[in-house]
Protein backbone atom coordinates (compact mmCIF):
# COMPACT_ATOMS: atom_id res chain seq x y z
CA UNK A 1 0.00 0.00 0.00
CA UNK A 2 1.23 3.46 -0.95
CA UNK A 3 0.52 6.57 1.12
CA UNK A 4 -0.03 10.13 -0.10
CA UNK A 5 3.05 11.37 1.74
CA UNK A 6 5.38 9.05 -0.17
CA UNK A 7 7.42 10.10 -3.17
CA UNK A 8 7.27 8.07 -6.41
CA UNK A 9 10.57 7.94 -8.31
CA UNK A 10 11.24 6.60 -11.81
CA UNK A 11 14.29 4.26 -11.72
CA UNK A 12 17.08 5.11 -14.20
CA UNK A 13 16.32 2.02 -16.33
CA UNK A 14 12.70 3.03 -16.92
CA UNK A 15 11.79 5.59 -19.58
CA UNK A 16 8.51 7.45 -19.86
CA UNK A 17 7.46 7.61 -23.52
CA UNK A 18 4.35 9.17 -25.02
CA UNK A 19 2.06 6.14 -24.79
CA UNK A 20 3.99 3.68 -22.66
CA UNK A 21 6.63 3.06 -20.01
CA UNK A 22 9.70 1.32 -21.38
CA UNK A 23 11.85 -0.95 -19.23
CA UNK A 24 15.23 -0.59 -20.95
CA UNK A 25 16.61 -3.65 -19.12
CA UNK A 26 13.92 -6.25 -19.90
CA UNK A 27 12.53 -4.53 -23.00
CA UNK A 28 9.00 -4.67 -21.52
CA UNK A 29 6.54 -1.95 -22.49
CA UNK A 30 3.52 -1.01 -20.39
CA UNK A 31 0.80 0.99 -22.17
CA UNK A 32 -0.46 4.05 -20.32
CA UNK A 33 -3.27 6.50 -21.05
CA UNK A 34 -3.03 10.27 -21.28
CA UNK A 35 -3.89 10.90 -17.61
CA UNK A 36 -1.38 8.31 -16.41
CA UNK A 37 1.23 9.92 -18.69
CA UNK A 38 0.54 13.31 -17.13
CA UNK A 39 0.76 11.83 -13.62
CA UNK A 40 4.06 10.07 -14.39
CA UNK A 41 5.52 13.11 -16.16
CA UNK A 42 5.12 15.10 -12.92
CA UNK A 43 7.35 12.65 -11.05
CA UNK A 44 10.59 14.44 -10.27
CA UNK A 45 11.83 12.60 -7.19
CA UNK A 46 10.72 15.44 -4.87
CA UNK A 47 6.93 15.75 -5.29
CA UNK A 48 4.83 13.52 -3.06
CA UNK A 49 1.95 11.47 -4.48
CA UNK A 50 -0.47 14.00 -2.95
CA UNK A 51 1.21 16.96 -4.69
CA UNK A 52 1.19 15.15 -8.04
CA UNK A 53 -2.47 14.18 -7.59
CA UNK A 54 -3.43 17.75 -6.68
CA UNK A 55 -1.62 19.12 -9.76
CA UNK A 56 -3.43 16.66 -12.06
CA UNK A 57 -6.80 17.34 -10.39
CA UNK A 58 -6.31 21.09 -10.91
CA UNK A 59 -5.37 20.56 -14.57
CA UNK A 60 -8.45 18.47 -15.38
CA UNK A 61 -10.84 20.09 -12.88
CA UNK A 62 -11.49 16.75 -11.16
CA UNK A 63 -12.06 15.85 -7.52
CA UNK A 64 -8.76 15.87 -5.62
CA UNK A 65 -9.47 12.72 -3.59
CA UNK A 66 -10.44 10.65 -6.63
CA UNK A 67 -7.34 11.62 -8.61
CA UNK A 68 -5.02 10.90 -5.67
CA UNK A 69 -6.69 7.52 -5.18
CA UNK A 70 -6.23 6.68 -8.90
CA UNK A 71 -2.61 7.81 -8.73
CA UNK A 72 -1.91 5.65 -5.68
CA UNK A 73 -3.36 2.61 -7.47
CA UNK A 74 -1.23 3.32 -10.55
CA UNK A 75 1.92 3.78 -8.45
CA UNK A 76 1.16 0.57 -6.54
CA UNK A 77 0.75 -1.45 -9.75
CA UNK A 78 3.90 -0.02 -11.37
CA UNK A 79 5.87 -0.66 -8.17
CA UNK A 80 4.80 -4.32 -8.29
CA UNK A 81 6.22 -4.52 -11.83
CA UNK A 82 9.50 -2.92 -10.68
CA UNK A 83 8.84 0.11 -12.92
CA UNK A 84 8.56 2.68 -10.14
CA UNK A 85 10.30 3.14 -6.81
CA UNK A 86 8.71 4.72 -3.77
CA UNK A 87 10.75 6.80 -1.37
CA UNK A 88 9.72 7.96 2.07
CA UNK A 89 11.57 11.16 3.06
CA UNK A 90 12.70 11.17 6.70
CA UNK A 91 10.64 14.30 7.44
CA UNK A 92 7.43 12.55 6.37
CA UNK A 93 7.71 9.66 8.81
CA UNK A 94 6.00 11.57 11.63
CA UNK A 95 2.85 11.99 9.55
CA UNK A 96 3.13 8.51 8.05
CA UNK A 97 3.70 6.40 11.14
CA UNK A 98 0.15 6.65 12.60
CA UNK A 99 -1.26 5.69 9.18
CA UNK A 100 1.07 2.69 8.90
CA UNK A 101 0.10 1.54 12.40
CA UNK A 102 -3.62 1.98 11.59
CA UNK A 103 -3.35 -0.01 8.34
CA UNK A 104 -1.38 -2.71 10.15
CA UNK A 105 -4.00 -2.99 12.92
CA UNK A 106 -6.92 -3.08 10.47
CA UNK A 107 -5.37 -5.52 7.98
CA UNK A 108 -3.37 -7.85 10.19
CA UNK A 109 -5.09 -7.76 13.58
CA UNK A 110 -8.74 -7.20 12.60
CA UNK A 111 -9.01 -8.77 9.12
CA UNK A 112 -6.25 -11.35 9.60
CA UNK A 113 -4.70 -10.54 6.20
CA UNK A 114 -1.04 -10.59 5.35
CA UNK A 115 0.23 -7.03 5.00
CA UNK A 116 3.88 -6.25 4.46
CA UNK A 117 5.04 -2.74 5.38
CA UNK A 118 7.57 -2.37 2.56
CA UNK A 119 7.66 -1.59 -1.14
CA UNK A 120 9.54 -3.18 -3.98
CA UNK A 121 12.74 -1.29 -4.70
CA UNK A 122 14.48 -1.46 -8.03
CA UNK A 123 18.23 -0.85 -8.10
CA UNK A 124 19.71 -0.56 -11.57
CA UNK A 125 23.35 -1.58 -11.82
CA UNK A 126 26.03 -1.88 -14.48
CA UNK A 127 26.49 -5.46 -15.68
CA UNK A 128 28.90 -4.84 -18.55
CA UNK A 129 31.32 -7.59 -17.50
CA UNK A 130 31.48 -10.39 -14.92
CA UNK A 131 33.75 -8.41 -12.62
CA UNK A 132 31.81 -5.15 -12.92
CA UNK A 133 28.49 -6.95 -12.42
CA UNK A 134 29.75 -8.78 -9.33
CA UNK A 135 31.21 -5.65 -7.74
CA UNK A 136 28.16 -3.51 -8.62
CA UNK A 137 25.82 -5.93 -6.87
CA UNK A 138 28.11 -6.10 -3.83
CA UNK A 139 28.15 -2.30 -3.64
CA UNK A 140 24.40 -1.88 -4.18
CA UNK A 141 23.03 -4.43 -1.73
CA UNK A 142 25.67 -4.69 1.00
CA UNK A 143 24.00 -2.10 3.32
CA UNK A 144 20.54 -3.75 3.03
CA UNK A 145 22.10 -7.20 3.41
CA UNK A 146 23.96 -6.08 6.55
CA UNK A 147 20.70 -4.85 8.13
CA UNK A 148 18.95 -8.08 7.12
CA UNK A 149 21.83 -10.13 8.50
CA UNK A 150 21.52 -8.49 11.93
CA UNK A 151 17.75 -8.93 11.96
CA UNK A 152 18.11 -12.64 11.25
CA UNK A 153 21.09 -13.21 13.51
CA UNK A 154 19.52 -12.16 16.82
CA UNK A 155 16.67 -14.71 16.89
CA UNK A 156 19.06 -17.44 15.75
CA UNK A 157 21.65 -16.46 18.35
CA UNK A 158 18.97 -16.62 21.06
CA UNK A 159 18.17 -20.17 19.90
CA UNK A 160 21.85 -21.16 19.89
CA UNK A 161 22.74 -19.40 23.15
CA UNK A 162 23.07 -22.68 25.05
CA UNK A 163 25.57 -24.00 22.49
CA UNK A 164 27.52 -20.81 21.91
CA UNK A 165 26.72 -17.92 24.27
CA UNK A 166 29.50 -15.64 22.97
CA UNK A 167 28.33 -12.38 21.37
CA UNK A 168 30.83 -13.07 18.58
CA UNK A 169 28.52 -15.88 17.47
CA UNK A 170 25.80 -13.28 16.80
CA UNK A 171 28.31 -11.13 14.89
CA UNK A 172 29.50 -14.08 12.78
CA UNK A 173 25.95 -15.23 12.06
CA UNK A 174 24.96 -11.69 10.96
CA UNK A 175 28.02 -11.47 8.71
CA UNK A 176 27.33 -14.92 7.27
CA UNK A 177 23.71 -14.04 6.46
CA UNK A 178 24.76 -10.75 4.86
CA UNK A 179 27.54 -12.45 2.85
CA UNK A 180 25.13 -15.19 1.82
CA UNK A 181 22.59 -12.67 0.47
CA UNK A 182 25.20 -10.59 -1.35
CA UNK A 183 27.23 -13.48 -2.76
CA UNK A 184 24.07 -15.25 -3.98
CA UNK A 185 22.84 -12.27 -6.04
CA UNK A 186 26.35 -11.27 -7.15
CA UNK A 187 26.89 -14.79 -8.49
CA UNK A 188 23.65 -14.56 -10.51
CA UNK A 189 24.75 -11.19 -11.94
CA UNK A 190 28.27 -12.42 -12.68
CA UNK A 191 27.05 -15.35 -14.78
CA UNK A 192 24.40 -13.18 -16.44
CA UNK A 193 26.96 -10.55 -17.62
CA UNK A 194 27.05 -8.81 -20.09
CA UNK A 195 23.23 -8.99 -20.21
CA UNK A 196 21.73 -5.85 -18.58
CA UNK A 197 20.04 -6.51 -15.24
CA UNK A 198 18.57 -4.84 -12.18
CA UNK A 199 18.12 -5.81 -8.56
CA UNK A 200 14.72 -5.98 -6.99
CA UNK A 201 14.55 -5.68 -3.21
CA UNK A 202 11.29 -6.65 -1.52
CA UNK A 203 11.87 -6.68 2.23
CA UNK A 204 14.17 -9.65 2.87
CA UNK A 205 13.80 -10.97 -0.70
CA UNK A 206 16.50 -9.99 -3.21
CA UNK A 207 16.07 -10.83 -6.90
CA UNK A 208 17.99 -10.18 -10.10
CA UNK A 209 15.70 -9.09 -12.95
CA UNK A 210 16.79 -9.34 -16.57
CA UNK A 211 15.54 -9.69 -20.14
CA UNK A 212 15.25 -12.91 -22.10
CA UNK A 213 18.31 -15.18 -22.26
CA UNK A 214 18.82 -18.59 -23.87
CA UNK A 215 17.60 -21.59 -21.80
CA UNK A 216 21.20 -22.80 -21.37
CA UNK A 217 22.30 -19.46 -19.99
CA UNK A 218 19.09 -19.25 -17.95
CA UNK A 219 19.98 -22.55 -16.30
CA UNK A 220 23.50 -21.37 -15.48
CA UNK A 221 22.24 -18.03 -14.12
CA UNK A 222 19.66 -19.73 -11.87
CA UNK A 223 22.14 -22.32 -10.62
CA UNK A 224 25.02 -19.88 -10.06
CA UNK A 225 23.55 -18.22 -6.93
CA UNK A 226 22.86 -21.34 -4.87
CA UNK A 227 25.85 -23.35 -6.15
CA UNK A 228 28.58 -20.71 -5.78
CA UNK A 229 27.34 -19.56 -2.36
CA UNK A 230 26.75 -23.14 -1.18
CA UNK A 231 30.20 -24.24 -2.38
CA UNK A 232 31.80 -21.33 -0.53
CA UNK A 233 29.99 -22.57 2.58
CA UNK A 234 31.50 -26.04 2.15
CA UNK A 235 34.93 -24.43 1.88
CA UNK A 236 34.36 -22.39 5.06
CA UNK A 237 33.36 -25.54 6.95
CA UNK A 238 36.54 -27.31 5.79
CA UNK A 239 38.60 -24.30 6.91
CA UNK A 240 36.77 -24.28 10.27
CA UNK A 241 38.00 -27.86 10.77
CA UNK A 242 41.58 -26.81 10.10
CA UNK A 243 41.35 -23.72 12.33
CA UNK A 244 39.22 -25.45 14.96
CA UNK A 245 36.79 -22.50 15.02
CA UNK A 246 33.15 -23.00 15.96
CA UNK A 247 32.26 -19.51 14.71
CA UNK A 248 33.37 -20.47 11.24
CA UNK A 249 31.24 -23.63 11.51
CA UNK A 250 28.12 -21.48 11.97
CA UNK A 251 29.13 -19.22 9.07
CA UNK A 252 29.82 -22.21 6.82
CA UNK A 253 26.51 -23.88 7.68
CA UNK A 254 24.56 -20.70 6.86
CA UNK A 255 26.35 -20.28 3.52
CA UNK A 256 25.99 -23.95 2.60
CA UNK A 257 22.21 -23.81 3.20
CA UNK A 258 22.10 -21.91 -0.10
CA UNK A 259 22.46 -25.27 -1.81
CA UNK A 260 18.78 -25.86 -1.00
CA UNK A 261 18.17 -23.27 -3.71
CA UNK A 262 18.86 -26.02 -6.25
CA UNK A 263 15.85 -28.06 -5.14
CA UNK A 264 12.30 -27.51 -6.32
CA UNK A 265 11.51 -25.87 -2.98
CA UNK A 266 13.18 -22.68 -4.16
CA UNK A 267 12.40 -20.35 -7.07
CA UNK A 268 15.99 -20.66 -8.35
CA UNK A 269 15.73 -24.45 -8.41
CA UNK A 270 12.40 -24.41 -10.26
CA UNK A 271 13.75 -21.89 -12.78
CA UNK A 272 16.89 -23.97 -13.29
CA UNK A 273 14.79 -27.10 -13.86
CA UNK A 274 12.45 -25.31 -16.30
CA UNK A 275 15.44 -24.10 -18.34
CA UNK A 276 17.08 -27.52 -18.19
CA UNK A 277 13.84 -29.08 -19.46
CA UNK A 278 13.90 -26.76 -22.48
CA UNK A 279 17.57 -27.52 -23.12
CA UNK A 280 17.02 -31.29 -22.93
CA UNK A 281 13.73 -31.30 -24.80
CA UNK A 282 13.49 -28.23 -27.07
CA UNK A 283 9.91 -27.31 -28.10
CA UNK B 1 12.23 -38.87 -17.81
CA UNK B 2 15.50 -36.94 -17.92
CA UNK B 3 13.90 -34.12 -15.95
CA UNK B 4 12.77 -36.54 -13.25
CA UNK B 5 16.31 -37.97 -13.11
CA UNK B 6 17.82 -34.46 -12.94
CA UNK B 7 15.41 -33.51 -10.13
CA UNK B 8 16.33 -36.66 -8.24
CA UNK B 9 20.06 -35.96 -8.60
CA UNK B 10 19.66 -32.32 -7.48
CA UNK B 11 17.67 -33.34 -4.39
CA UNK B 12 19.97 -36.24 -3.53
CA UNK B 13 23.24 -34.33 -3.95
CA UNK B 14 22.04 -31.15 -2.18
CA UNK B 15 20.61 -32.90 0.89
CA UNK B 16 23.51 -35.38 0.99
CA UNK B 17 26.05 -32.53 0.96
CA UNK B 18 24.11 -30.55 3.57
CA UNK B 19 23.94 -33.54 5.90
CA UNK B 20 27.68 -34.12 5.48
CA UNK B 21 28.31 -30.44 6.26
CA UNK B 22 26.04 -30.63 9.29
CA UNK B 23 27.83 -33.76 10.55
CA UNK B 24 31.28 -32.27 9.99
CA UNK B 25 30.30 -29.02 11.72
CA UNK B 26 28.74 -30.87 14.64
CA UNK B 27 31.88 -32.97 15.06
CA UNK B 28 34.03 -29.82 15.17
CA UNK B 29 31.77 -28.18 17.79
CA UNK B 30 31.65 -31.41 19.85
CA UNK B 31 35.46 -31.54 19.78
CA UNK B 32 35.88 -27.91 20.80
CA UNK B 33 33.27 -28.11 23.57
CA UNK B 34 34.44 -31.53 24.79
CA UNK B 35 31.00 -33.15 24.48
CA UNK B 36 30.47 -36.75 25.58
CA UNK B 37 29.44 -39.54 23.15
CA UNK B 38 26.08 -39.09 21.39
CA UNK B 39 24.34 -40.10 18.22
CA UNK B 40 21.51 -38.91 16.00
CA UNK B 41 19.26 -41.74 14.76
CA UNK B 42 19.76 -45.39 15.58
CA UNK B 43 20.56 -48.71 13.91
CA UNK B 44 20.47 -48.57 10.12
CA UNK B 45 19.03 -45.06 10.32
CA UNK B 46 21.95 -43.58 12.23
CA UNK B 47 22.71 -40.21 10.68
CA UNK B 48 25.60 -39.20 12.89
CA UNK B 49 27.44 -40.74 15.79
CA UNK B 50 30.12 -39.10 17.91
CA UNK B 51 32.12 -41.18 20.32
CA UNK B 52 34.67 -40.06 22.88
CA UNK B 53 37.19 -42.83 23.53
CA UNK B 54 40.26 -42.89 25.81
CA UNK B 55 42.44 -42.50 22.68
CA UNK B 56 40.53 -39.58 21.19
CA UNK B 57 37.24 -39.12 19.34
CA UNK B 58 35.48 -40.99 16.57
CA UNK B 59 32.83 -39.60 14.23
CA UNK B 60 30.67 -41.87 12.09
CA UNK B 61 28.38 -40.64 9.33
CA UNK B 62 25.79 -43.41 9.21
CA UNK B 63 23.62 -44.93 6.51
CA UNK B 64 20.78 -42.69 7.73
CA UNK B 65 22.48 -39.86 5.84
CA UNK B 66 22.25 -41.86 2.61
CA UNK B 67 18.61 -42.82 3.32
CA UNK B 68 17.62 -39.19 4.03
CA UNK B 69 19.39 -37.97 0.89
CA UNK B 70 17.62 -40.69 -1.11
CA UNK B 71 14.28 -39.61 0.34
CA UNK B 72 15.01 -35.98 -0.52
CA UNK B 73 15.92 -37.05 -4.07
CA UNK B 74 12.63 -38.91 -4.44
CA UNK B 75 10.60 -35.98 -3.07
CA UNK B 76 12.42 -33.57 -5.37
CA UNK B 77 11.80 -35.90 -8.32
CA UNK B 78 8.06 -35.97 -7.49
CA UNK B 79 8.02 -32.16 -7.30
CA UNK B 80 9.97 -32.02 -10.58
CA UNK B 81 7.45 -34.35 -12.25
CA UNK B 82 4.54 -32.13 -11.17
CA UNK B 83 6.37 -29.03 -12.37
CA UNK B 84 7.25 -30.71 -15.66
CA UNK B 85 3.68 -31.91 -16.32
CA UNK B 86 2.32 -28.40 -15.64
CA UNK B 87 4.93 -26.92 -17.94
CA UNK B 88 4.21 -29.45 -20.72
CA UNK B 89 0.50 -28.64 -20.38
CA UNK B 90 1.23 -24.96 -20.91
CA UNK B 91 3.52 -25.60 -23.92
Amino acid sequence: MIFEEEVPVLPPGVLLESSHLLDTVTGDRVRINETAHLMLSLIDGRRTAREIGEAVAARYGLGRRRVISDLLQLVDRLNEKCLLNIETPLGKWRALLPKVVKVFLVNVVVLGQIWLPWHRKRLDFCNASKQIGFLSVVRRISPSAAVMGWMLSFPLWLLLRDVSPSFWTAVVIALAFATSLVLHEAAHAMVLAPVPAFLSLYGPVFLVGHGKVSPGKGFLVSAAGPVITGASGLLVILISGLLHSEHLVFAGEILSLNLLGMTNLAADGRKALRNLAIVLDPP
Amino acid sequence: MRIVAASFVFGFVVVGLLLLCFAFGLAIIADIRGWESFSIGSGLLTIFSYERTPDGTETVIGTGTFVLALLAGVLNAVAGTILWSRMSGRR
